[in-house]
C-alpha cells in the first residue's frame, strides 16, 4: 500500500463522518477501494467504443461507461486529443485499420503514427497512445465453421478481396461485417500461411498492445490511481470545507503520480537519460516498487541521490531532462529517508 | 504594384500582371467579366484594396484556360489518394498520418514533368501529366486537410479554395458527414457554387450505401446542392494497373469523371461565370453590410444634446428681452419713488428748521444774534443737504443693485461710481436781511416827539389853570411822555426786526429748498439716465451674445444635418448601385 493510498484512505474515512453529500461520495469511493481497477472507456459515437469493450472482456480490470479510476480515450484521429489528466489516460487510436486503407500493414502503419504522436503534443495529455483495430480481434473469436470455409475459398480468389462489395458478392455480408475488410484480408493471409486465425487476428489487432499499455501504466500501481481518482472525486464536493485544503495538499504533493508520468515519458521517448534510462526506470518503480527492486541498479541510495541530484543542475542537459532528474532524485531521497517512496 | 490610390480609376486600373492575356481575349470577353470588373471598381471606390487585390487575383485565375477543381476536406479522408487515382499516377504523397502539407496543382502537359519535392512549406507544387481528362481543360488541386482554425495548414487549404472554380469535397464512408464537414461544405458552396462530394473508402466499409444515403440527406438538409459520388481510390488504382474496366466501374471513378465532365468541362464558361458571380457576390456583401449599417444608423435623430443647447440659447434670448422691459419699468418706478421720498424728506427737514427759526426769533433780537444765527442756519442747511444727498446716493446704489440683479443677471453689478458726482455741498451764504437798528438819534427824535405831545397835552391842560404852556407840570408830563414813547418805539422796532429776520430766514430756506431740490432732482435724473443707459448697453450686449451663440449652435446643427443628409444620400446612392450590381450578379448565376 502506497502512502498516497494511505492518505486517501485516511481522508475518505474522515470525510465519511461529514455531512452529505461529502459522506455519500466518500462512502461510494471507499467501497470501491479494494475492487478491481475500473477503466472508463470514452469516445465519440462511432469511435468503436462497444467493440473495444468487447475486445477487452476478460481482462483483469473492469470496464465502465463513466466514473472510472482511469480512462481509455478513443479517437479516430490523433489530432482530436486535447486536454485531460495525463496520468490516468491512455489514448486509443481506434479503427486503426481504416487509417491505412485496410491494407494488411494498416495497423502497423497506425502503430507508427501512434508512437509519433506519443512523442509529440498528444503525449502531453496521456500516458501512451495505442493503435487498435478491435473488430478483427472480436470477430476472430466468433468465427464459425462456415466462416472458416469461406476464408479458405477466398484464399484462392485474390480479386474478391479487393473491396467489400466483392467480398459480399462472394461470401455474403456476414463475414465482412464480422471481421471488417482488413480482418478478412488478414484472416485469409493467416489461412494461407496455415496459422491460427483468431489468435493471429488478435495479435494483428493491437489489442495486446493496449493490454500491455494498461498493464504497464495502470495496473502496476492501481492503488495510486484509485486513490487519486477518489480524491479527485472528493475535491469538488468538499470545496469550502476544511477538508478541501488537505485533499488538495495530498493530491498535489503526491510523488507517485509523478513517477508514473516520468515512466510514461521515458517509454514514449519524450524524455531520455541515454544509457541511464534503465536505472531511472528501476528507481522510479517501473519494475516493482519494493526498495530492493528500485535500487537494483543503483546500489547505495544516498550515492544514487547525489548522482541524480547533480543532473538537476547540469548544464549539459535540457530543461525537460533536469526536471525529470529532479523527480528521480526525489525518489532517491525518499529511499534514503524511509526506505520506500511516499 | 502599390495598392491604393493608383487603382481607383483611370487607365492605371487594369495594370497588373496578366494584362496581355486579357487584352487578347477582349474580343470575346465573357459576360461575367464585366460584372467582376464592376465589382472591382466598386471595391476600389470604397477603399477596400484588400478585396480589390483578391478579386484581381481571382479575375486573372478565371481568365486562365482550364478550370481548377480543388480537392478539399478534413485530413485522412483520402484526398491525395483520390487525386492520384484520378490521374493514375503517384503525384501526391499519400500516408497514414497528416501527409499533405502543401497544395499540388496537377495540369495537362505533353510529357510528364519530373516530380520534385515541395520547395518550401508554402508554395504549391506544380505537376504536369499527359492525360485526356486534364487535356480537356481540367486542373486538379490537391490541398492540405483542414485543421485547427488559424493553423498554417488550414490557411493554405483556404488559400487553395479561394482560387477554386469548382470544389471536390472529400469525405469517407467510415462515418457520416460530421457537423464540421457540413460547415465546410456550406462555406465552400458560398465561395464557389460548383461543388461535388466524393465519398471515399467504399471498398472498406460494408455499409457505405447507407452512409452515402445519409450524407445525401444531410447535404439536402443544409441546402448544399452537390452531387455525391461514392468512390474507392484503391479499386481505381488496381483497375488502372490491371486495365480492368469492370473494376474501374466498381471503383466509382467512371462516375466521378462523368460528373466532372458534366459539371465542369461541358460548359467551362458557365463554371467560370458562377465562380465569378459567387466571388463578386461575397465581395459585394462585404461592401453592402457596413453601408447598410451606416444607412440604418443614419436615420436616427440628430444630436439631441446640441439641439437642447440651441433651445436653451433661444430661451435665454427671449428671457433677456422680457427682462429688459420689466427692469426699465421698475427702474422708472423706483426713481419716481425716490424723488418723492427725497422731496418729502427735504421739505420735512426744512420745515423743522423754519419752526426752530420761528421759536428762536420769538425771543432773540436779530440785531444782536444775527451772525450766530447765520452760522447756525448755514450748518443746518448743509447738514440737511448732506443727509439728503447721502440718502439719495444710498437709495440709488440699492436701486442700481436691484435693477442690475434683474436686468443683468450675470453681468458685473453697476458700480456706485456712477453716483459720484452727486452730493455737492450746499455752499451759498445767507443774504443778510435789512434789519434797522434803533439809533440814539432816532431815540432822541422819538423821545422828543413823545415828550412834545405830552408837553403839549399837559401844557394845554395847565393853561386852563392859568399856567403857562411850559410849566413844570407840562415839563414833567412831557418828560414822562417822551420816555414812554421811546420805550414803546423800542418794543415795536424789536418786533419788526424779528418779523423781518423770520421772513429773511423763510425766504432763505425757500431758496435753499428750491435750488437744492432742483439740483437733487437734476442729479437724480442724470443718474437715472446713466444707470438706464448703462444697463441697456450691458443687457444689449448680453442679448447679442446669447443670440449669437444661439445662431452659432443653429448653424452648426444645420451644417451637421446637411452633412448627414448628404452622406446619407451618398450612402443610399452607393447602396442602390451595389444592390443593383448584386441583382445583376444573382441573375448571372
Amino acid at each position: 500500500m502506497s502512502t498516497l493510498a494511505d492518505a486517501a484512505w485516511d481522508l475518505l474515512a474522515r470525510a465519511a463522518h461529514e455531512a452529505q453529500p461529502i459522506a455519500g461520495v466518500a462512502a461510494e469511493w471507499a467501497a470501491r477501494f479494494d475492487g478491481p481497477l475500473r477503466v472508463e472507456v470514452v469516445g465519440e459515437p462511432g469511435s468503436g467504443r462497444s467493440t473495444l469493450v468487447e475486445a477487452l472482456a476478460g481482462a483483469p480490470f473492469e470496464t465502465v461507461g463513466s466514473g472510472g479510476d482511469v480512462r481509455l480515450r478513443l479517437v479516430r484521429r490523433p489530432d482530436e486529443v486535447s486536454g485531460g489528466d495525463a496520468v490516468s489516460t491512455i489514448v486509443v487510436l481506434s479503427r486503426a485499420d481504416e487509417l491505412g486503407g485496410g491494407r494488411i500493414g494498416a495497423v502497423d502503419g497506425a502503430r507508427a503514427v501512434a508512437a509519433r504522436h506519443a512523442r509529440g503534443d498528444v503525449g502531453e495529455h496521456c500516458q501512451a497512445v495505442v493503435a487498435v483495430a478491435a473488430l478483427p480481434a472480436v470477430g476472430g473469436l466468433r468465427l464459425t465453421r462456415a466462416d472458416a470455409t469461406a476464408l479458405s475459398t477466398l484464399a484462392s480468389k485474390p480479386e474478391a478481396l479487393l473491396s467489400v462489395d466483392r467480398l459480399t458478392a462472394h461470401v455474403g455480408p456476414e463475414l465482412p461485417a464480422k471481421l471488417g475488410v482488413f480482418g478478412v484480408r488478414a484472416a485469409v493471409e493467416l489461412v494461407r500461411r496455415g496459422a491460427a486465425v483468431p489468435a493471429g487476428l488478435i495479435q494483428l489487432s493491437g489489442v495486446p498492445d493496449l493490454l500491455a499499455a494498461v498493464d504497464a501504466h495502470f495496473l502496476a500501481r492501481p492503488a495510486v490511481l484509485r486513490a487519486r481518482a477518489a480524491l479527485g472525486a472528493l475535491l469538488p464536493v468538499v470545496r469550502g470545507h476544511p477538508l478541501a485544503a488537505e485533499v488538495e495538499r495530498v493530491l498535489t504533493s503526491a510523488h507517485e503520480p509523478r513517477e508514473l508520468r516520468l515512466l510514461a515519458e521515458l517509454d514514449s521517448g519524450r524524455v531520455t537519460f541515454g544509457e541511464r534510462d534503465g536505472e531511472a526506470r528501476h528507481l522510479l518503480g517501473g519494475l516493482g516498487t519494493a526498495p530492493a527492486t528500485r535500487l537494483a541498479l543503483s546500489g547505495e541510495p544516498y550515492q544514487a541521490y547525489l548522482r541524480w541530484h547533480a543532473l538537476t543542475e547540469s548544464p549539459d542537459h535540457t530543461h525537460a531532462q533536469r526536471c525529470a532528474a529532479a523527480v528521480v532524485a526525489r525518489t532517491c531521497e525518499a529511499l534514503v529517508a524511509v526506505g520506500f517512496v511516499e | 504594384m502599390e495598392a491604393g490610390s493608383v487603382r481607383g480609376t483611370g487607365p492605371a486600373f487594369f495594370t497588373y500582371p496578366g494584362e496581355h492575356g486579357i487584352l487578347k481575349r477582349v474580343m470575346t470577353a465573357p459576360p461575367w467579366l464585366g460584372l467582376l470588373d464592376d465589382t472591382i471598381r466598386a471595391c476600389a471606390a470604397h477603399q477596400r484594396h484588400d478585396l480589390v487585390d483578391r478579386l484581381l487575383d481571382r479575375r486573372a485565375g478565371l481568365l486562365e484556360p482550364g478550370r481548377r477543381v480543388v480537392v478539399t476536406g478534413y485530413p485522412g479522408k483520402g484526398k491525395s489518394h483520390l487525386v492520384n487515382a484520378l490521374v493514375g499516377a503517384e503525384v501526391c504523397p499519400v500516408g497514414t498520418d497528416l501527409t499533405t502539407e502543401v497544395a499540388t496543382v496537377v495540369r495537362h502537359a505533353e510529357r510528364p514533368t519530373p516530380l520534385v519535392a515541395a520547395a518550401d512549406s508554402t508554395t504549391p507544387r506544380d505537376v504536369g501529366l499527359p492525360r485526356a481528362l486534364l487535356g480537356a481543360g481540367l486542373v486538379l488541386v490537391d490541398s492540405p486537410g483542414f485543421g485547427a482554425p488559424g493553423c498554417p495548414r488550414t490557411a493554405r487549404a483556404l488559400a487553395a479554395l479561394a482560387e477554386a472554380d469548382a470544389v471536390l469535397v472529400v469525405t469517407d464512408a467510415t462515418g457520416e458527414l460530421t457537423p464540421l464537414e457540413l460547415e465546410l461544405l456550406t462555406h465552400v458552396s458560398r465561395l464557389c457554387p460548383t461543388v461535388l462530394v466524393a465519398l471515399t473508402k467504399i471498398d472498406l466499409v460494408p455499409g457505405w450505401r447507407r452512409v452515402a444515403d445519409a450524407d445525401r440527406g444531410r447535404l439536402a438538409e443544409v441546402g448544399v446542392s452537390a452531387t455525391l459520388v461514392p468512390v474507392s481510390s484503391v479499386l481505381r488504382s488496381a483497375a488502372v494497373e490491371a486495365e480492368d474496366t469492370e473494376l474501374n466501374r466498381e471503383s466509382g471513378f467512371a462516375d466521378l469523371i462523368g460528373v466532372l465532365r458534366r459539371d465542369v468541362l461541358t460548359d467551362p464558361a458557365r463554371v467560370a461565370a458562377r465562380a465569378a458571380a459567387a466571388t463578386s457576390g461575397l465581395a459585394l456583401e462585404q461592401l453592402i453590410t457596413p453601408l447598410r449599417a451606416e444607412f440604418d444608423a443614419g436615420v436616427a435623430p440628430t444630436d439631441t444634446r446640441a439641439l437642447a443647447e440651441w433651445q436653451a440659447a433661444g430661451r435665454r434670448v427671449e428671457r433677456l428681452q422680457r427682462e429688459s422691459a420689466r427692469w426699465q419699468t421698475q427702474l422708472a418706478d423706483d426713481v419716481a419713488d425716490l424723488v418723492s421720498d427725497l422731496d418729502f424728506d427735504l421739505r420735512e427737514r426744512t420745515r423743522r428748521i423754519l419752526r426752530e427759526v420761528d421759536d428762536y426769533f420769538d425771543a432773540a433780537d436779530p440785531g444782536k444774534v444775527w451772525p450766530e444765527f447765520t452760522d447756525w442756519m448755514h450748518d443746518s442747511l448743509t447738514s440737511v443737504a448732506e443727509v439728503n444727498s447721502g440718502w439719495l446716493v444710498q437709495r440709488f446704489e440699492w436701486i442700481a443693485a436691484r435693477v442690475a440683479r434683474k436686468a443683468l443677471p450675470d453681468a458685473d453689478v453697476v458700480g456706485s461710481a456712477l453716483l459720484g458726482e452727486l452730493g455737492a455741498r450746499w455752499q451759498e451764504d445767507m443774504r443778510r436781511p435789512n434789519i434797522e437798528r434803533f439809533s440814539p438819534a432816532q431815540k432822541v427824535f422819538v423821545g422828543l416827539r413823545g415828550s412834545y405831545s405830552g408837553l403839549l397835552m399837559s401844557g394845554l391842560a395847565t393853561t386852563l389853570a392859568g399856567l403857562p404852556l411850559i410849566n413844570p407840570i407840562s415839563l414833567g408830563a412831557g418828560a414822562a411822555f417822551g420816555a414812554r414813547s421811546v420805550f414803546e418805539e423800542r418794543g415795536a422796532r424789536l418786533k419788526r426786526r424779528q418779523a423781518v429776520a423770520k421772513t429773511a430766514a423763510q425766504r432763505h430756506v425757500d431758496d435753499f429748498f428750491l435750488r437744492y431740490g432742483k439740483e437733487a432732482k437734476d442729479a437724480t435724473r442724470v443718474v437715472h439716465r446713466t444707470l438706464r443707459d448703462r444697463c441697456i448697453e450691458v443687457a444689449h450686449s448680453l442679448r447679442e451674445a446669447a443670440a449669437e451663440s444661439a445662431r452659432t449652435i443653429k448653424t452648426e446643427l444645420e451644417a451637421e444635418a446637411a452633412r448627414r443628409t448628404s452622406r446619407l444620400t451618398e450612402v443610399r446612392r452607393d447602396l442602390e448601385r451595389l444592390l443593383a450590381l448584386r441583382t445583376r450578379i444573382e441573375a448571372a448565376r
